[in-house]
């Protein structure tokens, strides 16, 4: 049996100013083991939404969320400890996803304590262990998250997630916010968490620059749908969409890549 | 943060009145210069004078010594009783945020009949059915004024439970228990005891204006509002027996309000510890 992550016909709405909206709009998507997705749109596209209800966290209007055979449902998640610690998310703000009053040791410990039940010295090494394979310095462990800086709590919101033992990480907006350098930097290191640990990932981002550096397959949403998902390794014609190419030649080092494409085919 | 509270005057000035109070309260018979219910009707209405610095009352117990015992009542009840609001408060307040929206909806309804009540008519109808005694005062007291600590816990637990770090506990695994523990309840505290530290202030008024109406302690204590209402009878001859206590509740209740204040100021300028 091949274990995957799927959504299948997912819809949810909501209610602004009194009129009804579909975040989500009937979209099916899936996540296998050992790939780097992407789910690319502006804002407002219900990138966020539909990875809410992809990992389990709200329930779709209708549609099921299946994972390594299990339907998904928020209740399911809070019960099975085994399904929580499959599926991480790390969350948009993470300046605002750690807890003020726990240091970095009690946050990344968190899941662990929660998931895995482990004796306390196994734990600390567990835990120094995420903290060095995000290349941060151990001595921040007794730091509160607001000491840190934005690139070192992105890290630490990853390890984090990473503590679980996850088999897909869904990273919300993960490099949004951060300057240049450290943007590379995790990008980077989410490449290289993904090759080492075969896990499945997914990136969600307005960033189509991001996408195109990390993921072998990228889903284009807009307006609640998801306009075309297409394999994606180094050459930009695959995007079909109109949406899409708008996305990638309104991006800065996306101009080039696209005008050269076009040149070639 | 400490430091912080401390570097504003009104914070300084709260907690002196404060300890003062505190201090009055405990080492009331070492500093009371006599006993606060020796009655002798041959010395009523003295003068100031050495053995009697402030006088003596209507039954010849001396004023001051009344008054320093008086503060054992004031903080004696208004602490514990707001121990117990608070308590109370973070029970309901922290269940109601997470049992659900229809749980509520129902406890914000019942807090909101509650406060709609004037706390003077339940404290009424309370010691009326329960009977005088100081332990009536307190549940008199904790029914009246529960929803309004409760509602209080609810809104600061409802901003809480919005934020990230709580979906991020949730997606850890936390259960709903643990989260309110580890997570919630830590990070709400700060405001409530602020909250508390205000709530005192209107304790102590609440529990000197009931003895004052003669609802509660037994005749004759010597509690600020009693001694109030004692020496109402010789308002004209001698208002200053009715002058005093009135002083001490304000500056109780001032230390308190100044402090509580300054707490908060310093909590709100910082967004929170």
């Amino acid at each position: 049996m091949r274990y995957i992550l799927t959504a299948n016909n997912i819809t949810k709405c909501f209610f602004k100013d009194g009129k009804k909206f579909n975040a989500v709009d009937n979209v099916s998507f899936f996540l296998d083991k050992n790939e780097f997705c992407s789910l690319v749109g502006e804002s407002g596209s219900g990138k966020t939404t539909l990875v809410r209800i992809i990992s389990g966290l709200i329930s779709p209007d209708s549609g099921t969320v299946v994972c390594d055979g299990e339907s998904l449902t928020p209740r399911l998640r809070r019960k099975n400890k085994v399904i929580c610690a499959k599926l991480q998310l790390v969350l948009q703000n993470s300046r605002a996803a750690l807890d003020p009053r726990f240091s970095v040791y009690e946050s990344i410990a968190e899941p662990i304590k929660n998931l895995k039940k482990c004796p306390r010295d196994e734990e600390r090494k567990t835990v120094e262990k995420f903290i060095e394979q995000m290349e941060l310095p151990k001595s921040i462990l007794s730091q509160r998250s607001g000491e840190l800086s934005g690139g070192q709590q992105k890290r630490v919101c990853i390890a984090r997630a990473l503590a679980a033992d996850p088999d897909y990480i869904i990273f919300d907006e993960a490099v949004s916010g951060l300057d240049a350098v450290v943007r590379k930097n995790v990008l980077d290191l989410l490449i290289k968490i993904q090759k080492n640990s075969g896990k499945g990932c997914l990136l969600i981002t307005h960033d189509i620059d991001a996408a195109l550096y990390i993921s072998q397959r990228i889903a284009v949403m807009k307006s609640g749908r998801i306009l075309e998902s297409v394999n994606y390794s180094g050459d930009i014609k695959v995007f079909k969409s109109e949406y899409a190419k708008t996305l990638i030649s309104s991006s800065s080092s996306g101009i080039k890549k696209y005008d050269i494409s076009v040149k070639n085919g | 943060m400490t430091k912080k509270i401390f570097s504003k005057p009104q914070a300084v000035i709260g907690l002196i009145l404060i300890m003062i109070v505190i201090i009055c309260a405990i080492f009331a018979p070492v500093i009371a210069p006599n006993s606060p219910d020796q009655i002798d009707p041959s010395l009523k209405y003295l003068k100031a004078d050495g053995d009697y610095p402030l006088g003596t009352d209507q039954l010849g117990r001396c004023e001051l010594s009344r008054l320093i015992y008086g503060a054992r009542y004031a903080i004696g009840m208004s602490i514990p009783m707001l121990l117990i609001l608070g308590i109370l408060g973070l029970i309901i307040g922290t269940f109601s945020v997470c049992a659900g929206e229809k749980m509520d909806r129902i406890i914000t309804f019942i807090c909101d009949v509650f406060i709609s009540f004037p706390s003077l008519i339940t404290a009424i109808a309370v010691i009326s059915v329960l009977g005088n005694g100081i332990q009536n005062i307190a549940v008199a007291v904790v029914i009246s004024m529960w929803a309004w600590f409760a509602r209080t816990v609810r809104s600061y637990a409802a901003t809480e439970m919005g934020k990230e770090y709580i979906t991020a506990a949730r997606i850890s695994g936390c259960s709903t228990v643990s989260l309110i523990f580890r997570h919630l309840i830590p990070n709400i505290l700060p405001q409530c005891i602020v909250y508390m530290s205000t709530g005192v202030a209107s304790a102590i008024i609440m529990i000197s204006s009931f003895s004052f109406l003669g609802l509660g302690l037994p005749q004759g204590t010597a509690e600020w509002g009693a001694m109030m209402n004692e020496a109402r009878t010789g308002l004209y001859g001698h208002p200053e027996m009715l002058v005093y206590p009135g002083i001490c509740i304000f500056v109780t209740t001032a230390g308190f309000n100044l402090f509580g204040e300054a707490l908060r100021d310093a909590l709100t300028s910082e967004g929170g510890i």
